[in-house]
């Protein structure tokens, strides 16, 4: 980094503890470009944060990381207040992400943030690392445009990759690495079946916790312009896989699916999101 | 000029007719023609294409690769890599019965020269391990999977399409630049480097049980 640099090294750390029946933000360290709005509590007592990047978007070359850890019976939502705008810098430099979460016994996090939008050009990491103790819970949902849709920009960034990795008392339960690397291939390689296909927005989650037995998701059934599937992994986790053509469809379908898994694994309410 | 002996054993070990029950699987591509997003010759050859660039060829080829020289403490974390980032059954399920049959097979062949073959259980790491020891060069290995895998999905499809053999080898031959990038990444790759992108296959493969009408296994 020279000293002219313009990117920007972001830092999120926080630290969440149960007192009594409530769940409440012990620490906090912001660093901008990540701040967080105050945290309000759900009726259900899970505690509620937004995370705020008050600028432009994230940049090629900048460095996020997020820490959070949330502590024996807390429960919490992190939710971002907007879509995150990946914007390209001129040195073609990759913007990278590092996020790390601690989640003790009893305790419940569930990070859903809004969607990702990569500008023309741009260059995106990301790696999420989760710790669970036995006991935890934890759900994660990610959406992906192929790019400022509604201006007509389509696949035109560079590479995306987003790396999901969950430990359960330090054994892994779940790996999911997508990586899509559009500097060496064409945009009919990339639009092709069981890629981007017709689509513009693709989605994906994870979940664990107590599953109960008799356990079943019911979706909307899978239509041309919008599908959501889901299963179970290797570590007994459950993921999905979504795609559509329009935003707001995946949205939908995602938002069904936490909803259905928040009531049944984790016998909370559905989340009622206002920005 | 000098000559390098072709090494036969690979050859075969590559074949569709090796005893591996991979042409009963076709891991999401029965889904996508039933549902018409591969429909003709160009669309296969770009599915082809995007699976050696996004999806296949960033997952499996790379393990291959990365198997060919692992050692057998190595090789049970490749394995288990693989066993994660498969997120869907299926394909999951299948990549685990071909690397059965694939070992059994070879075992029974060459039994002398695999004595000390450490344990696999993937397609792709059980492949990579036997060519190391059945003697193939290591770039050959990578080349001789992928144009197996290439190979064995052109004839999936013309089971699955209205498409000709011949039609179906062009497929092939017109991915042949793509194959040569999939097999240069795969020989640089790092087990960090194993994952791809290919949401609208994972969601084919998921969907492929609840299909009326099948023609590959699940």
């Amino acid at each position: 980094m020279t000293l002219f640099s313009r990117t920007r090294f972001g830092q999120l750390d926080l630290h969440f503890a149960r007192r009594g029946q409530k769940t409440v933000l012990l620490r906090d360290l912001q660093k901008a470009p990540l701040m967080i709005v105050r945290p309000f509590e759900l009726p259900c007592g899970t505690l509620m944060v937004f995370i705020v990047n008050p600028t432009g978007g994230v940049l090629g070359g900048d460095h996020s990381e997020i820490r959070v850890t949330v502590g024996e019976g807390a429960t919490v939502v992190i939710l971002t207040q907007s879509a995150t705008r990946l914007q390209p810098s001129p040195d073609g430099a990759a913007a990278l992400q590092h996020i790390f979460f601690e989640v003790g016994p009893g305790a419940r996090l569930e990070y859903y943030p809004e969607r990702t939008i990569p500008f023309a050009g741009s260059r995106f990491a990301q790696d999420i690392q989760v710790n669970l103790s036995a006991t935890s819970e934890f759900g994660l949902t990610e959406s992906l445009a192929s790019g400022r849709v509604q201006m007509g920009e389509r696949l035109a960034f560079g590479s995306y990759a987003s790396r999901v990795a969950i430990y359960r008392d330090g054994q892994r339960v779940f790996l999911d690495a997508q990586r899509f690397d559009h500097t060496a291939t064409d945009l009919k390689t990339a639009r092709a079946a069981g890629v981007w296909g017709g689509m513009d927005y693709v989605g994906s989650g994870v979940w664990l916790g107590q599953q109960p037995a008799a356990f079943h998701l019911a979706c909307a059934p899978l239509e041309a312009d919008a599908q959501v599937v889901w299963g179970k992994g290797q570590g007994g986790a459950l993921w999905l896989r979504g795609a559509a053509q329009q935003g707001p469809r995946l949205d939908e379908r995602l938002a069904s699916v936490r909803n259905q898994i928040r009531h049944e694994w984790f016998g909370a309410a559905p989340l009622q999101i206002r920005r | 000029m000098g000559t390098r002996a072709v090494n036969l054993r690979l050859l075969q070990l590559a074949d569709s007719a090796f005893p591996t029950g991979a042409y009963a699987f076709s891991d999401g591509l029965e889904t996508l023609t039933q549902r018409g997003d591969v429909r003709t010759a160009d669309d296969l050859t770009a599915f082809l294409c995007g699976q050696l660039a996004h999806g296949w060829g960033r997952q499996d080829a790379p393990a291959s690769a990365l198997a060919w020289s692992a050692d057998s403490a190595t090789l049970p974390e490749l394995d288990a890599l693989l066993d994660d980032l498969k997120l869907v059954e299926g394909p999951r399920r299948a990549s685990l019965r071909i690397g059965a049959n694939l070992r059994r097979a070879a075992l029974h062949l060459w039994p002398g020269d695999l004595s000390r073959l450490p344990p696999t259980r993937h397609h792709a790491t059980s492949f990579g391990a036997v060519a190391s020891a059945l003697g193939a060069e290591r770039e050959d290995t990578v080349q001789a999977y992928v144009s197996s895998w290439l190979l064995g999905r052109v004839t999936s499809a013309t089971r699955l399409m209205k498409l000709g053999g011949l039609d179906a080898q062009r497929c092939a031959a017109q991915c042949e630049a793509q194959a040569g990038r999939c097999v240069t990444f795969a020989l640089r790759a790092t087990p960090n480097d194993l994952g791809g992108f290919s949401p609208l296959l994972d969601i084919a493969a998921a969907q492929q049980a609840t299909l009326e009408q099948r023609l590959f296994q699940t």
